[in-house]
């Protein structure tokens, strides 16, 4: 019995050193599961010793350093989805059919919620005045949640949240004003009842809308933009040639990839070449690679300024100017507007620092259209979220 | 620094393990103060020195006792001691509070800097004072050694959230213990159930009840699942710390007393004080209620003294008028108890005695959470009581379930002393002593388990402090 009890303490005890020893040892910076910057372990400094905030940053450290960081968040990931059958797990709820969702939101105070999106509809209309004033057409396009217009996926537990999008899109409608054209893209992006996963409009692992999907929004964006300009160009699926990929989608990879998932759409290019030339970088706005950030636009960038012409190096002036306003919702929208305008600068203010707001811009570059996209994943809207995306945070 | 993190974890403890066992034993008691400071002074150094003055003062007062035969000159040094303690405690933990009252009574602006909270000021001073108290009473014999008293006080496992340990249950220890294998190898058991228990469990059941705590506006379904959650979370928290502290004291050849006996388990309100926090009950029982004259005095004197240990008992978790509350609720029900619910609880099923007490227990919990405004609390208890639910509650609840179910069923299954069975029962049955082993190792290779499955939830966790770090 002794050496059994020294065997145990001897496991315990190699085990905690081992890891000790090459946590210290790590040098991590980013953690791909978790999307993050790792904390890194400060330089030694005994004059520190007594300042918390060293201690603490050491402390971050070793557990952002923890030795198989990754390969144990997939293990625990694993453990929870596919031992214990979990169907919620951190940030993520697992639907039918692989189908992939953010947890729920829930709301408990309708009176607030009600005020915070009338607070909402406030500032877009005080800066959509200051667009149309400019002379261009301010479109407010609201993407939903995946939950809402995916709904017939989502696992038993799950709230269903069409009621509290329903009723956040029938407040916003009867506050805004006229300056601003609205677009709820529910109608849009739900697929007929019945629909299979595999017809759905959002990638079944992630929250974002999928190329078939934003393509529905660019025709109907393209839809206002011809009542001005009728000749302008509108893109079919048909212009496309398209590939099928397993899709690295932020669900799955919250989930450290426990959900296998199907190959969908991901990667697109355009049958006849486009001739644009992209001031901010050099590039593709349609890309290679297995997650929606690189397969459209390259990346979240803070400014994303691309100019189409007939040669390659001159804009056709009888083409309108758009300027964009959103996050990675609008990576794909954007990659399709090049092919329908003059100049397409496309901001996002989770990196754009300027400090200059939507207005500033529309006042200096003179668009024709402006294109308001204040959406997250983790909520059906955000106060936070509606003054950032216009630049007013 | 918190049990539960990776840096305690995967740095401090095979660091202090690796020098502890490799050094000389007369260097392991500096080697264990020498950490234990760094442990405590970790989370704020600016306080180590405070805790260090609070215990030396305690040390003179108990050489001053001890060096006089004059009863009133040990009476002096002994209550200077006392209000020395109590006076820190009380500026630390209830200046602001007091403040706040006596601006909000009598409408006055008195203005005070926001006082910081010690880590486990509650606890240390608790421990310092009996020991004073202790050679005062000729109970144990003084401590010449500074640096032992220091380590009795400051030994990392207990000092910051308990259990209390008496200078007598160490004493020896302190001195002279021998590092025997069994002990470590039982020590690391209860640390990694210990360990278990914070990270699954209470962390889990935890997040689910601050989710419905946090809710502006809850119905009785909600409510009901948020107090039960808490009532597991408390449970799971507070004797996971306990566990881990036993744990690493008996690794380290320290032998402390039990602080938990399945509580949730219990027959009555009295019962279950029995059960919980017993080092706490104890304190008080054998610092000031016996002191007061205790039972012995008649049943007027009885209740105000129990009434004395219950309010104190609520002031000393903290300086929130929930707190003061919760104590008198116990008041209340431990002195019906006494008066005449005892006697109609003998002769009920064992069933509704269980029911009683878990009831009276977890709404007592509620209490003890709403530290953020009474409002809050009568809210909350309204909610419970009311028997109204709203459409989307149970669609909200079914969401939580899915996630946190899992851990409620396991805190309810690990509230009752199934694993104290097991061993006992697989202790009796296996007589061959290669199945004793075999059994014995089976059970060592599930502790690895449940601690490499912990790791994977600690690593997927954010800071989770212990709850009564803040007492």
């Amino acid at each position: 019995m002794r050496y059994m009890k020294s065997a145990f303490v001897a496991c315990f005890v190699c085990f905690i050193a081992f890891v000790g020893l090459s946590t210290i040892a790590g040098r991590n910076d980013w953690s791909p599961t978790e999307g993050r910057t790792l904390n890194q372990f400060p330089g030694l400094a005994y004059s520190r010793l007594g300042d918390v905030a060293y201690l603490n940053k050491i402390t971050n450290a070793f557990s952002d350093q923890i030795s198989g960081r990754e390969r144990k968040i997939a293990l625990y990931n694993d453990m929870m989805v596919n031992v214990l059958g979990q169907k919620w797990v951190g940030s993520v709820a697992v639907g039918k059919e692989k189908q992939l969702y953010q947890e729920p939101e829930v709301i408990t105070d309708e009176k607030a919620y009600e005020r915070e999106v009338i607070r909402c509809a406030e500032i877009v209309n005080r800066e959509a005045a200051k667009v149309v004033k400019s002379g261009a057409r301010f479109i407010y396009i609201n993407y939903p949640r995946k939950d809402v217009a995916v709904n017939e996926f989502l696992p038993d537990f799950y709230l269903d949240s069409r009621k509290d999008y329903e009723k956040y899109i029938s407040i916003m409608k009867s506050h805004l004003s006229e300056d601003v054209t609205f677009i709820d893209a529910y109608d849009i992006l739900k697929t007929p009842k019945g629909s299979s996963a595999s017809e759905q409009r959002y990638y079944s692992n992630d929250h974002h809308v999928n190329f078939q999907g934003q393509m529905l929004i660019y025709q109907k964006l393209m839809s206002l933009v011809q009542e001005e300009f009728p000749d302008v160009r509108v893109c079919q699926l048909s212009d496309f040639h398209m590939e099928e990929s397993v899709v690295n989608g932020s669900f799955n990879r919250r989930l450290g990839y426990a959900v296998s998932s199907r190959e969908e759409v991901l990667q697109v290019q355009p049958k006849e070449p486009w001739n644009y030339v992209r001031k901010d970088r050099k590039t593709a706005i349609f890309g290679r690679g297995k997650d929606y950030a690189r397969a459209f636009m390259g990346g979240d960038f803070a400014n994303t300024v691309v100019v189409a012409s007939k040669d390659g190096k001159k804009g056709n002036s009888a083409l309108p100017k758009i300027f964009i306003s959103g996050s990675s919702y609008t990576n794909s929208l954007e990659a399709l507007c090049v092919g329908s305008f003059r100049s397409m600068h496309s901001v996002d203010y989770r990196s754009n620092k300027s400090g200059k707001t939507v207005a500033d811009y529309v006042e200096k570059e003179k668009p024709d259209y402006v294109v308001y996209i204040p959406n997250q994943s983790d909520r059906h809207f955000s106060y936070e979220m509606f003054q950032l995306h216009l630049g007013l945070k | 620094m918190v049990f539960s993190s990776a840096i305690f974890v995967f740095g401090f403890l095979p660091l202090l393990l690796g020098l502890y066992f490799l050094a000389a034993p007369k260097c392991r008691n500096y080697i264990l103060l020498a950490f234990s400071l760094v442990f405590y002074g970790w989370g704020g150094p600016a306080y180590l020195i405070l805790m260090v003055a609070v215990v030396m003062g305690d040390y003179v007062f108990a050489l001053l006792i001890s060096m006089t035969e004059r009863e009133r000159l040990r009476k002096l040094w002994v209550v200077l001691a006392v209000l020395g303690n109590l006076g820190c405690l009380g500026y630390y933990k209830y200046t602001n509070f007091l403040v706040e009252n006596i601006n909000g009574i009598f409408g006055t602006s008195i203005q005070v800097a926001k006082i910081l909270l010690p880590i486990g000021i509650s606890f240390f001073t608790f421990q310092a004072m009996s020991y004073v108290i202790d050679v005062y009473r000729r109970d144990v014999a003084v401590q010449k050694n500074p640096f032992y008293v220091m380590l009795y006080v400051a030994l990392f496992p207990q000092l910051v959230a308990g259990p209390i340990v008496r200078y007598k249950t160490v004493e020896e220890e302190i001195i002279s213990r021998k590092i025997r294998v069994d002990d470590v190898a039982d020590g690391l058991e209860r640390f990694i159930i210990g360990f278990g228990k914070k990270i699954i469990i209470a962390n889990n059941t935890g997040a689910m009840a601050d989710l419905i705590f946090a809710m502006p506006a809850v119905d009785a379904p909600l409510a009901w699942a948020g107090a039960i959650a808490y009532t597991l979370q408390i449970y799971f928290d507070f004797s996971a710390y306990s566990d881990m502290a036993i744990g690493l004291g008996r690794i380290f050849g320290f032998h402390f007393d039990e602080n938990f006996n399945f509580p949730y388990v219990s027959r009555s309100v009295g019962d279950f004080w029995r059960r919980w926090h017993i080092s706490l009950t104890t304190w008080f029982r054998d610092y000031v209620y016996i002191p007061l004259g205790g039972n012995r005095k008649g049943q007027p004197r009885m209740y105000f003294n129990m009434f004395v240990i219950w309010a104190l008992t609520g002031i000393w978790h903290g300086a929130e008028w929930n707190f003061i509350l919760w104590g008198l609720y116990y008041f209340i029900f431990q002195g019906a108890e006494k008066l005449f619910l005892g006697r109609i609880l003998e002769r009920i099923p064992r069933l509704f005695q269980h029911a009683y007490t878990l009831l009276v227990v977890t709404f007592g919990w509620v209490i003890f959470r709403c530290d953020d405004g009474l409002g809050h609390l009568a809210r909350y208890g309204k909610a419970m009581f009311s028997f109204q639910a709203r459409d989307r509650s149970m669609e909200i609840l079914s969401g939580y379930l899915a996630k946190y179910g899992i851990y409620l069923v396991l805190g309810i299954i690990l509230s009752i002393p199934i694993y104290r069975h097991v061993k006992g029962f697989l202790a009796g049955r296996l007589e061959h002593p290669a199945a004793r082993t075999l059994a014995a190792g089976c059970g060592y290779l599930a502790l690895l388990a449940v601690f490499y499955v912990s790791v994977l939830y600690l690593v997927n966790s954010t800071y989770n402090p212990f709850i009564y770090f803040r007492f």
